[in-house]
């Protein structure tokens, strides 16, 4: 909202007082908004790349300078330019359409996870420190021992069960984020289970669905939106990782960390094959990581220092 | 803003562009097709026609002779299991063996039978029963003498009912084997073999020291002893295995002119798994050898000065095969509507970098057996045809482009096992077939898995490769007495196994190639696969060794080379 200033407004200050103090306040406002995005530059950043990269996924067919597949042996190995803005790979193809089309990829993939792994872990964790009890045992022993081995290794054992695609990546690292959330949400629910105005609900006859749904979870929402929001940008690297192994995304599904891949046997004659899509994952990941600490700085602030030791707190134990 | 999680996350990711993996990359010997890799012998181009002076035994050097001393070092894929002859085979057996054993003759650059502990071998008129003379004076590296009686022992331990070793099958109709005295064994054969040269030469057949092999029993992998120019060392599991000259060698074939103990203190495999690792090795002078099959590393190491590029004969074809017993590859109409829809001159310039050409016959273009008049039998690139072979089969073609039939649509998986360029031609494959409306769904999974996989029959289309040397290598993969081991297509045509039968039998080779050939035209026409290209491989060597002799099937002799320091 930039205000003009006609040059001939200056002459009379009398006359144009109230439009001068309008003035001032836009001013003050745009000033007090870019404070407001400089001091929160993280939260501006993060939300910047992670815009960037939802509508490069949304409008991929219209960025794309070409189909992500098409072979064409005749231009091997171009060199980014104006035809070809990051070059083309071994086959041909363009890499600039292949990491548009790898955003939606990268989507596809942390989107769906992230629900399984957050929906699951909500879910348990408000059951384990709502009833606390032997169900909590249990399951926080389960938890434990999952959180105790390597994610992406894990996440390799599923694949390898289940054989190597997208949808198995999808479901394997799901299912390697289940503890995070659990471990938050069930010690979030702990401390909230005591107060006074989860008694009172209690009290007042309403059913432990409603309690926990309507007055425990709503409690515990930025918490978990930071934690998705960081969740999102470690699910794109993992499957990333997954990729470039070959156990996520198969060909020619245009996948950043099967890009990678691809390109790093020809790192020293066609730098671009890895470089862009390298590029591209560390924007996105950095992007969610910034926007995570962005919003904690903004929603959950008592977050302290690293949401880990928040949802990490596990020597609360079940009072009862 | 918190740094540490932004540098954590570049760490990641580093991290993930350094440990890379296999769907890149994974050279040396392919899953060969059958346990036996073998012959054919190339020289290396600057090899010098012959060193003046034949080297004493001396560790003296004269001043005009090769250069005692230093180490070679070559790169492994795999590392060997272990180095007995008749236990596991692998690519990096393949590679060691040779040094440490000896065969009883060997193979040269034409394929030719050359003299090694045998100097002398008679084929009787019936090729019922060969003689071999061997040398005088063979001791193996524990002292014992190679007489008759070790190498009876050794092949008698390859075909005992007990033996794992693949060697057994090759041995099938060889009925007895004798020492007739000190330096001669007979074998006597139920009905002539055609391929017994080609497995008799193979690192396989590596004469062992009984003495060694009674002393040790299991452990004699670990601690191998033969007749080679090289003995063991030091084996650093997972690290590497040094062998060092064996000062008592005094019997090296032909194709070397040293025929004395090598100029090498010795020879060191060190285990590198990964192609892109062995490239920078190589650069780096870490190591002196390594075995290229990727066609852009060619291309790059083409440019370099200090690197000799020697192509490697490995008689090779990368070929799709149909999984002949499942629909819809039952059907011969699909097969032809398939093998039409693929253009190979773009798979060899696009996934093979244009090394390569493009094959059309199921027999390597370097074996014998191959003929050019083949090609009027090829189902070349024709979408039309693919569009008319279809609907000839009962398939109807939708709206979108794509095919079903009774209501089944036409979806394709294709297997292959992860070595470069493996993933790139079943991208090609996988976009050719998508333009005439057919998906296709990549596999790949590693070799022992993906062989598995084909072996059970579990696939639509399969990227495959064979190297063999010898054209029995039809009989290996088309022969319905090989289904359900190495025939993964289950191709099954009696007439066929007819004439791969009687080929094997057949010594006179005008006359055997010519029985290959007729049966190569009712293979092409029962189009079990659709041969692909002949890929090319080379073995790269650092400029600091010299005179390194190419071997059968691509294996590496360095009784005369010598390093620079």
């Amino acid at each position: 909202m930039t205000v003009r200033i006609e040059p001939g407004l200056h002459q009379s200050k009398q006359a144009h007082a109230p439009l001068r103090r309008a003035l001032r306040r836009a001013r003050t406002r745009q000033r007090r908004g870019l404070m407001w995005a400089l001091q929160r530059l993280n939260l501006t950043v993060g939300g910047l790349l992670i815009g960037t990269l939802l509508l490069t996924a949304l409008f991929a067919p219209l960025l794309a300078v070409a189909p992500p597949d098409a072979i064409a042996p005749a231009s091997r190995f171009q060199p980014p330019g104006l035809a070809h803005p990051f070059g083309t790979d071994g086959l041909g193809r363009d890499l600039f359409s292949r990491v548009v089309y790898g955003a939606r990829t990268a989507l596809q993939m942390a989107v769906p996870a992230v629900m399984i792994g957050s929906f699951s872990g909500i879910i348990l964790g408000l059951l384990a420190g709502y009833y606390c009890g032997p169900l909590d045992q249990i399951l926080s022993r389960i938890m434990d021992a999952w959180l105790a081995l390597p994610g992406l290794l894990l996440a390799i054992v599923f694949v390898a069960l289940l054989g190597p695609s997208l949808q198995t990546t999808v479901i394997a690292l799901g299912l390697v984020g289940i503890p995070g959330y659990y471990r938050m949400v069930r010690n979030g629910t702990l401390s909230t289970r005591e107060m006074l105005y989860v008694e009172a609900a209690r009290t007042m006859g309403l059913g432990d669905g409603r309690i926990l749904l309507r007055h425990i979870l709503p409690n515990l929402t930025s918490p978990l939106v930071v934690l998705i929001t960081l969740r999102l940008g470690t699910v794109i690297l993992a499957g990333g990782a997954l990729s470039f192994i070959g156990l996520g995304a198969q060909p020619p599904t245009p996948e950043w960390g099967a890009l990678l891949a691809s390109g790093r046997d020809s790192m020293d004659r066609a730098w671009w094959v890895a470089f862009f899509p390298g590029m591209a994952i560390t924007a996105s990941v950095m992007g969610f990581n910034l926007l995570g600490d962005g919003l904690r700085d903004l929603l959950a602030p008592e977050m302290a220092q690293d949401h880990r030791t928040h949802a990490g707190a596990d020597e609360d134990e079940c009072g009862s | 803003m918190r740094p540490f999680r932004l540098v954590l996350s570049l760490v990641v990711l580093l991290v993930l562009v350094a440990c890379g993996s296999p769907p890149v990359a994974a050279p040396t010997a392919a899953p060969t097709d059958a346990p036996v890799a073998e012959q054919p012998a190339t020289t290396v181009p600057e090899v010098p026609a012959a060193p003046t002076e034949v080297p004493t035994q001396e560790p003296q050097v004269q001043p005009t002779g090769p250069v005692r001393g230093g180490f070679v070092t070559r790169a492994l894929t795999t590392e060997p299991t272990g180095l007995d002859p008749a236990g596991a085979q692998g690519s990096g057996q393949n590679v060691v063996l040779p040094y440490i054993f000896d065969t009883l003759v060997a193979a040269d650059v034409t394929n030719t039978t050359q003299p090694l502990l045998a100097e002398r071998w008679d084929v009787s008129e019936d090729a019922l029963s060969i003689v071999f003379t061997l040398r005088e004076g063979i001791t193996f590296h524990d002292g014992t003498p190679l007489d008759a009686d070790a190498v009876v022992y050794s092949f008698e331990r390859l075909r005992a009912p007990e033996s794992t070793s693949p060697m057994r099958a090759s041995l099938s109709n060889v009925t007895t084997i004798e020492a007739v005295d000190a330096r001669t064994v007979r074998f006597d054969f139920s009905e002539p073999s055609a391929v017994f040269f080609a497995t008799i030469t193979s690192p396989y057949a590596g004469i062992v020291s009984p003495t060694a092999v009674e002393a040790l029993g299991e452990g004699f992998a670990q601690q191998p002893v033969g007749s080679g120019p090289f003995k063991l060392r030091a084996w650093n599991t997972g690290i590497d295995i040094t062998l060092e000259r064996n000062e008592d060698y005094a019997w090296a074939p032909p194709m070397v002119t040293n025929e004395g103990a090598p100029y090498l203190d010795g020879a060191i495999f060190k285990v590198v798994p990964d192609a892109s690792t062995q490239l920078t090795a190589l650069q780096a002078g870490e190591v002196d050898l390594i075995f290229l099959n990727l066609p852009d590393q060619i291309t790059r190491l083409r440019q370099e000065a200090t690197i000799n590029l020697l192509p490697l004969t490995l008689n090779s074809l990368s070929y799709l095969g149909f999984n002949m017993v499942r629909a819809p590859f039952d059907d011969l109409l699909v097969r032809q509507a398939i093998s039409h829809a693929i253009d190979k001159d773009v798979i060899v310039q696009a996934a093979a970098g244009g090394e390569g050409t493009p094959a059309f016959a199921p027999m390597a273009v370097t074996l014998p057996g191959f003929d050019p008049s083949l090609q009027s039998g090829e189902l070349a690139y024709d979408p039309e045809a693919t569009t008319t072979l279809l609907t000839e089969a009962g398939f109807v073609q939708g709206s979108d482009g794509s095919w079903s039939k009774d209501g089944t649509p036409l979806a394709l998986t294709l297997l292959t096992f992860t070595r470069a360029p493996n993933q790139d031609i079943a991208t090609v494959i996988q976009a050719q077939l998508k333009d005439v409306g057919i998906p296709v769904e990549i596999q790949q999974l590693d070799a022992p898995a993906a062989g598995r996989q084909a072996v059970e029959g579990q696939y639509d289309l399969l990227l495959w490769r064979y190297d063999w040397n010898d054209p029995d290598v039809l009989n290996i993969n088309l022969s319905s007495s090989r289904i359900g081991s190495t025939n993964r297509v289950a191709y099954s045509n009696p007439e066929v196994d007819a004439l791969l039968d009687a080929a094997s039998r057949e010594l006179d080779p005008a006359a055997r190639a010519q029985i290959y050939v007729e049966a190569q035209r009712l293979i092409m026409a029962d189009a079990p696969w659709q041969p692909l290209y002949t890929p090319v491989d080379m073995l790269a060597v650092h400029g600091r060794v010299k005179d390194v002799v190419l071997s059968a099937m691509g294996r590496v002799l360095l009784n005369d080379a010598t390093v620079e320091e």
